[in-house]
């Protein structure tokens, strides 16, 4: 607990820290800070996006990565169609490959990223669900609303086949309501523990008997739902399940828990902000009515975001290592390699470990995850198809005017590091370039290699 | 970004001239030796235990270049497309420089460079590769090391060099190392070949692969004609052996039925005989790969369900139907050798057939697979695939795969027949019992009789709101059947294709040119290129959206690739595999036919 | 050479910390020799092997009673001939195939709880592993599995050795599912080692810590450095002791000989990994029983014994034990294609330096059966009490849900 000390989450104004950021001498709007921008905001961008960012103001490229909140059609048909065509294999692993290239493609960087924090909240896995399908159209819902009504999103997953049946809820009769769904509305999805008592966990139960899962498709068996009085939360009355979801809605701990889960996934791992600081986003949450957009707005432009409490203080999730480093130098590659190699490192796309989601922060290392994310690059930068806007990495440096080792160690700690390396480890990573005699792009993917398998280049 | 690559290409090839020219003087000094006037195999060692010559590059690129499907290649929009991606502009940029320190058109440097010759040679030891370029012209070979060196040196390399009696080797790799001796070029990637061929050359006093006994009983099978042959190939299979190289190859047992089927009698000719040689030759009408090793029956006893016996089998024809992919047929005496598994294959091999027994038995309601299902087939094996028709069918599958179907014969038809329905009968019962599990459709049985013959049919029930679709599970691709006409047993993906193969009007086995070359055959294969393309049509969509998950193309990226690999695909006709028995010989032969004599269509 | 000097420098390491232990002046060692050498071997907390026998294995025909008349008159085809057991009492012996099982008994490191099982059996394979790995049943939520919730109970070691490790190629079992930590499959013992070109160059890299401008005060990157380190020592422990790994015993060429030799290279790594999981699939046998049960329990008898065996070599086998369960027995009567139907009770097996030897539970009652089954004597909760209390050293209440008599399997 040290760690919150340091960090000062503790002793910071809650005013403060929401006011939109404004560039001055001690925390200037440069290289690193727009870097930090579009890599929590999304993946990463390449270094020329960045500059141009860093010429408007902080402000104005917030604004227009938070307009992005819907993708562009022709986009959204390319990826439609890409995952249609693996829906007719009909094996999840392969959707998780279409979901790979749509990280890699989208002109919606924040959008995806936030699809990306939903699917891990409203959590579902298929290897239970085993139906690409529900989760593809799961996984539709999420999209539709990441950036946009909380309470629409809820009432749709409640409703949605696949969190049904990975819930263990497909089948819900009056006689014996299943608390699964209803116990997680609260616990997970809306409230947290202690804003609830096991009580209200029955009651709920009671408001969502007679919704199942029929041949795949919701709906609502009106002779297994139970029309007598429930007390929910403190509410009485013959309420269904769209009432008790906004029962859980209206409740004054919904904003403030959702508040909590964006700053951990936008500004910093650890350690937890305490409510006082939160409430401020919290209150704006209520005021647009469960708007995702303007809290996310609020959070990206704040000062605290681009504070030392906010800069390399969270550990890069597999996604934002892998895409990271892909999208920064504009490159492509074989997305079911990435989609199989994530698994492996603990974090494959509809494959999430427990109705918790991931956990996130120090839980993503061990010494096996740091191993796979090592070998994880080392696969990408040997396959034949990864490319760097079209071209080999040495012919993409050049264009960049990147050609000496020198160049690019500065050039890929610009765009990957959220940490200045000091000379020291500048030279240490001179000497192992220099340990290899192949040619020049050999040694450059051996760099990159060696940049992104750096302690510091697992901070975000 | 127009005048990029030109500067720089400029840039390169002015660059690689002047390093060519560069490197040329320091040779002038290299006498002749006595080496000079050998051929290849006077210079490789006896521990080479694989060598390829490759005769005359020249004419190899003439056909290629003057071949009718260039026109159409070039004719092609996908082409256009290609050559406008800017991919080719590095090739273009390469062959110029190249022709620009060659002092001449690249197919003439080329065809200069190797005219006496290109061997390429594996050495027993540490997979040391030695590849010889024989020229007539010393100068221009030099020419070509500066290339080289200018090129690894632009890629950022840096240079490494040796002298080994007199003669300058080149790092041009890993540990590729390139050395010109007068009119010989050599590049290996292990110094001690390197080293004993310059030996040789420089003193010709040992033994050599041309003294080899091995060697000359393979050079003299590859005697005869010659026409149009670019590659023969030399394996000596004994040393390779003996070396316990590939043990897995030459290993007495294998741990896979499959593979015994399949290999079982080549593996076994593998483990006794002396060499392999190869041939390759290229026409404007195709190309082809012929694999020779010496054979004798007694080398192998278990192996008549191979073979045939007891005298040598061959396969039956092979089947035709309309818009057949592709046809297999052999001789395999399956029942034998399920039943002799245990000598076949290795223990491991065995405990697996067991477990897969046991499975077996339970699906075939308690029948010995071996000996009850197996044992009531004669050994003739066909095998056919079709492109499957769905312009009238619903629901469609999303993924369209051919139908195949496989026939034996019965060896006691009135018996084996309606034992083989009942097990079809409670096989399909038992599939709907495990799928309704797994919510796969289920299967609803049928029966019909087409003239004497009757067919059991199974057909996947769609559900109700998926009647119509064009996007169904890939299941709608099957209905499972079996077909009983006279002995013939049709055991079938699709009730399509059973019908076709049991139709009296389609003469299911033709005897046309095709087919009449089975007789001699132990397995024939073919497979028919038109048909195949159609299906990789229907199925563009899956194909596009891999190339874009696997290359991580963009969408204009991937429809581009998969429409020249289709148009590529159309420029072939059929491929053709025929493994053909003689008392003294084995032989695989492939032979791909292209569409040589199409017309360029504007 | 290089192989061998590593391999005896840690032979060094290990033994003069030993030594040094021993006449109590190990504080005084740098800290960078002490985790070296806790790391090569030093670690003495316990290690649980599990083997899963998938599919339902036959007890009957495992632990066989071969005096028993009822077990003649109910298995005609299947009955092991009383000549071929391998007999350890004058009632009961061995299946012929289990050779290694009958020579570890002898040695003192095998123990068989017999008639295991719960109340109301489930005779479907899913809905009865799922229980065995949950401990629950279906109308229960069921998050996590029993060797999950042991995981969530030990202290949080983010940034070491995985906790537990699945080895295999299947699913990833749902007995190690737990609420706080992601238990990797592993399929080869490449994964613990850095692919690529530039490897070598690479680990010299990550081994030393990076120096960086502020890694001082930023906590995230010091636990990231600190464990990237540690993450190259143990894949360079792994490393040599793959290469190095010099055994007497010989392993079955089996996938299950396979994956339990890289287990014992683990162990002797020195991870600190104290869950191993590896499944053996086949064991459904409806019909053609005899042959392929007698494979499928040589293969699992010759690995687990070459296991074990190749641990004493070690000296780990007071540290290992390998317990081996089925998600039921079989139907007393064999049916008609010679094979057997799913059942119930059947035995657990657990094997290593640790155990006490013997058989556990009375010979089955085979004429007091239900619905053709055996009844269990002992609840699998029990074996798992015994296990996580006398092995693991945890207290298994809070694992189970509730408190199940243990038994007296260790020594």
């Amino acid at each position: 607990m040290n760690d919150m000390k340091m960090n000062g989450m503790e002793t910071i104004d809650p005013v403060w820290a929401w006011q939109p950021y404004q560039p001055s001498a001690d925390q200037t709007w440069d290289r690193r800070s727009a870097a930090h921008l579009f890599r929590r905001a999304g993946f990463g961008t390449d270094l020329a996006r960045i500059d141009e960012s860093v010429k408007r103001s902080p402000a104005d490229v917030v604004g227009e990565l938070v307009a992005g909140n819907q993708e562009p059609s022709e986009f959204r048909s390319t990826a439609e169609a890409l995952a249609e065509a693996t829906l007719a294999g009909g094996d999840p692993a392969k959707l998780s490959a279409a979901w790979v290239y749509r990280l890699l493609y989208t002109p919606n960087q924040l959008l995806e990223k936030t699809t990306l924090l939903w699917h891990g909240h409203f959590s579902t896995g298929a290897e239970k669900v085993q139906d690409a399908r529900m989760m593809w159209n799961q996984n539709q819902l999420l999209r539709d609303h990441a950036l946009g009504d909380f309470a629409a999103m809820v009432h749709e997953i409640s409703q949605d086949p696949a969190m049904l049946i990975y819930l263990d809820s497909a089948i819900n009769r009056k006689a014996h309501p299943n608390e699964n769904f209803a116990r997680e509305l609260m616990e997970l999805f809306c409230l947290g523990e202690g804003n609830y008592s096991e009580a209200d966990v029955l009651e709920l139960a009671r408001c969502f008997t007679g919704w199942e899962i029929k041949n795949k498709k919701f709906r609502k068996n009106r002779y297994q739902h139970d029309s007598d009085e429930k007390n929910v939360l403190g509410q009485t009355g013959a309420f269904d399940g769209e009432d008790g979801v906004r029962i859980v809605l209206e409740q004054p701990a919904a904003p403030l828990f959702v508040a909590r889960k964006l700053v951990r996934f936008f500004v910093c791992d650890e350690p937890s902000p305490s409510d006082a600081m939160l409430q401020p986003l919290a209150d704006l949450f209520r005021e647009s009515d469960l708007q995702v957009a303007p809290v996310v707005q609020r959070i990206l432009g704040s000062n605290v975001f681009f504070s030392s409490m906010s800069v390399a203080q969270k550990i890069k999730s597999p996604v934002e290592l892998v895409i990271g480093m892909l999208r920064s130098l504009k490159a492509t590659t074989n997305a079911g390699l990435v989609a199989d190699g994530l698994l492996s490192i603990g974090q494959g796309l509809f494959y999430p470990p427990n109705v918790k989601g991931w956990d996130g922060g120090r839980a993503w290392i061990n010494s096996s995850t740091l191993l796979g994310r090592a070998n994880l690059m080392a696969d990408i930068l040997d396959n034949d198809s990864t490319r760097f806007d079209g071209k080999s990495l040495s012919e993409y440096l050049r264009g960049q005017d990147v050609e000496t080792t020198d160049q690019a160690i500065e050039y890929f700690e610009h765009c990957l590091l959220a940490v200045r390396l000091s000379e020291e480890a500048k030279a240490q990573l001179r000497e192992t370039a220099a340990s290899h005699s192949g040619d020049r792009e050999r040694r450059m993917r051996s760099l990159l290699h060696a940049v992104t398998s750096l302690p510091v280049c697992q901070l975000c | 970004m127009i005048d990029r690559p030109r500067l720089s290409e400029l840039a390169l090839s002015g660059m690689l001239v002047i390093a060519a020219y560069v490197a040329w003087p320091c040779d002038a000094s290299a006498e002749p030796p006595r080496g000079a006037d050998c051929v290849t195999s006077e210079l490789l060692p006896q521990s080479i235990i694989a060598c390829a010559e490759i005769s005359d590059v020249g004419g190899v690129l003439e056909t290629v270049l003057n071949h009718p499907l260039r026109a159409k290649l070039e004719a092609m929009p996908a082409y256009d497309g290609f050559m406008a991606s800017g991919a080719p502009g590095q090739l273009q940029m390469g062959l110029r420089a190249f022709e620009a320190s060659m002092g001449k058109p690249w197919q003439e440097a080329l065809d200069t460079l190797t005219d006496r010759g290109v061997t390429v040679a594996l050495d027993a030891s540490d997979g040391g590769v030695a590849i010889l370029v024989h020229s007539s012209e010393a100068e221009l070979l030099e020419r070509f090391r500066g290339f080289i060196l200018a090129l690894r040196q632009m890629q950022g390399a840096t240079a490494k060099q040796g002298d080994y009696r007199g003669f300058m080797a080149d790092l041009v790799g890993d540990d590729v190392k390139l050395v010109r001796m007068h009119d010989w070029l050599l590049v290996t990637n292990n110094s001690e070949l390197g080293k004993s061929i310059i030996d040789q050359y420089l003193d010709r006093d040992d033994e050599t692969l041309a003294s080899h006994e091995t060697y000359l009983a393979a050079r003299k099978n590859l005697e005869g004609s010659a026409e149009h042959r670019v590659v023969s190939a030399f394996l000596d299979i004994k040393t390779l052996r003996d070396a316990g190289v590939a043990k897995d190859i030459f290993a007495e047992k294998i741990d896979n039925f499959v593979g015994e089927v399949a290999l079982g009698g080549v593996l076994a000719n593998l483990r006794h005989t002396p060499y392999v040689t190869g041939q390759f030759h290229l026409t404007t009408a195709g190309l082809s790969l012929q694999l020779t090793a010496p054979h004798q029956r007694e080398w192998e006893a278990p192996r008549e369900y191979f073979f045939g016996e007891p005298e040598l089998a061959a396969a039956p024809p092979l089947l035709n139907v309309p818009n057949r992919v592709f046809a297999l047929s052999t001789h395999r005496d399956l029942s034998q050798m399920w039943l002799r598994a245990g000598e076949l294959l290795t223990e491991k091999g065995n405990d697996q057939l067991a477990v897969a027994d046991t499975t077996l038995t339970t699906f075939f309601s308690g029948r010995d697979f071996g000996e009850d299902i197996l044992g009531s087939l004669d050994s003739d094996v066909q095998l056919v695939g079709m492109e499957q028709d769905f312009s009238d069918v619903l629901p469609q599958p999303a993924i369209k795969l051919p139908a195949f179907a496989l026939q034996f014969r019965m060896k006691d038809a009135a018996e084996t027949k309606p034992e083989l329905r009942r097990i079809f009968q409670s096989f399909v019962g038992f599939l709907n019992v495990v799928g309704a599990m797994n919510g796969q459709p289920p299967l609803d049985l049928g029966m019909e009789s087409i003239g004497e013959a009757d067919l059991v049919t199974a057909t996947y029930v769609p559900d109700r709101d998926e009647r119509e679709s064009r996007s169904a599970k890939i299941q709608f691709n099957f209905s499972p059947t079996v077909a009983f006409d006279g002995d013939r047993i049709i055991i079938a993906s699709s009730t399509p294709i059973a019908r076709k193969l049991i139709e009296p009007n389609s003469d299911s086995e033709n005897t046309n040119g095709v087919e009449d070359a089975v007789q001699d055959s132990n397995t024939a294969a073919r497979l028919d290129v038109t048909p195949l393309k159609r299906i990789l049509e229907s199925n563009r969509s899956q194909l596009v959206a891999n190339s874009m998950l696997e290359k991580g193309h963009g969408k204009e990226a991937a429809e581009a690739e998969i429409g020249l690999l289709l148009e590529l695909l159309g420029f072939f006709r059929d491929v053709g595999l025929n493994l053909d028995v003689t008392d003294s010989q084995m032989a695989l032969q492939v032979a791909v036919d292209v569409e040589a004599d199409t017309e360029v269509q504007k | 050479m290089q192989i061998s000097t590593n391999q005896s420098r840690r032979r060094f390491l290990r033994s003069s910390i030993g030594g040094a232990a021993a006449i109590g002046v190990g504080a005084n060692l740098p800290s960078c020799f002490a985790q070296a050498a806790s790391g090569s071997g030093g670690s003495d907390e316990r290690i649980l092997v599990v083997v899963q026998m998938s599919g339902g294995n036959d007890g009957l025909n495992t632990i066989v009673p071969y005096a028993d008349d009822d077990y003649r008159s109910a298995r005609p085809k299947l009955a092991i001939p009383s000549d071929e057991v391998l007999t350890f009492d004058d009632d009961n012996g061995f299946h012929p195939s289990m050779t290694g099982m009958h020579e570890l008994l002898q040695d003192g490191q095998f123990a068989a709880v017999r008639s295991v099982g719960y109340e109301q059996p489930n005779r479907s394979h899913f809905e009865s592993m799922d229980i065995w790995h949950t401990c629950r049943r279906k109308d229960e939520p069921r998050p996590d599995g029993w060797l999950g919730r042991f995981l969530d109970q030990q202290p949080v070691t983010a940034g070491g050795d995985v906790p537990a490790l699945h080895l295999g190629r299947e699913q990833q079992p749902a007995a190690v599912a737990s609420s706080s930590i992601r238990v990797p499959t592993v399929k080869e013992l490449s994964e613990f080692q850095l692919r690529g070109n530039d490897k070598q160059s690479l680990r010299k890299l990550l081994e030393k810590r990076q120096p960086t401008s502020t890694a001082g005060d930023n906590q995230l990157l010091n636990f990231l450095q600190s464990s990237t380190t540690s993450a190259i020592a143990a894949s360079q422990r792994v490393t040599e002791a793959a290469q190095g790994y010099r055994s007497e015993v010989k392993y079955p060429e089996t996938d299950l000989g396979n994956k339990l030799r890289v287990v014992a290279q683990l162990i002797d790594a020195g991870l600190t990994t104290r869950i191993y999981y590896v499944q053996h699939d086949g064991f459904d046998t409806h019909a053609q029983q005899a042959q392929t049960h007698s494979i499928l329990l040589r293969q699992w008898s010759d690995a687990v014994s070459a296991l074990v065996r190749d641990l004493d070599d070690h000296d780990h086998e007071k540290r290992v034990c390998v317990m081996t369960f089925s998600e039921f027995g079989r139907r007393v009567s064999e049916n008609a294609s010679a094979g057997t139907d799913h059942g119930a009770a059947g035995p657990m097996f657990l094997c290593g330096g640790g155990v006490k030897a013997g058989i556990t539970g009375k010979r089955p009652n085979l004429t007091d059966l239900q619905e053709g089954d055996l009844k269990h004597e002992y609840d699998f909760r029990q074996v798992y009490a015994s296990v996580l209390k006398d092995w693991l050293g945890t207290d298994p209440t809070p694992i189970l849900g509730k408190q199940y008599k243990s038994l007296s399997l260790f020594a």
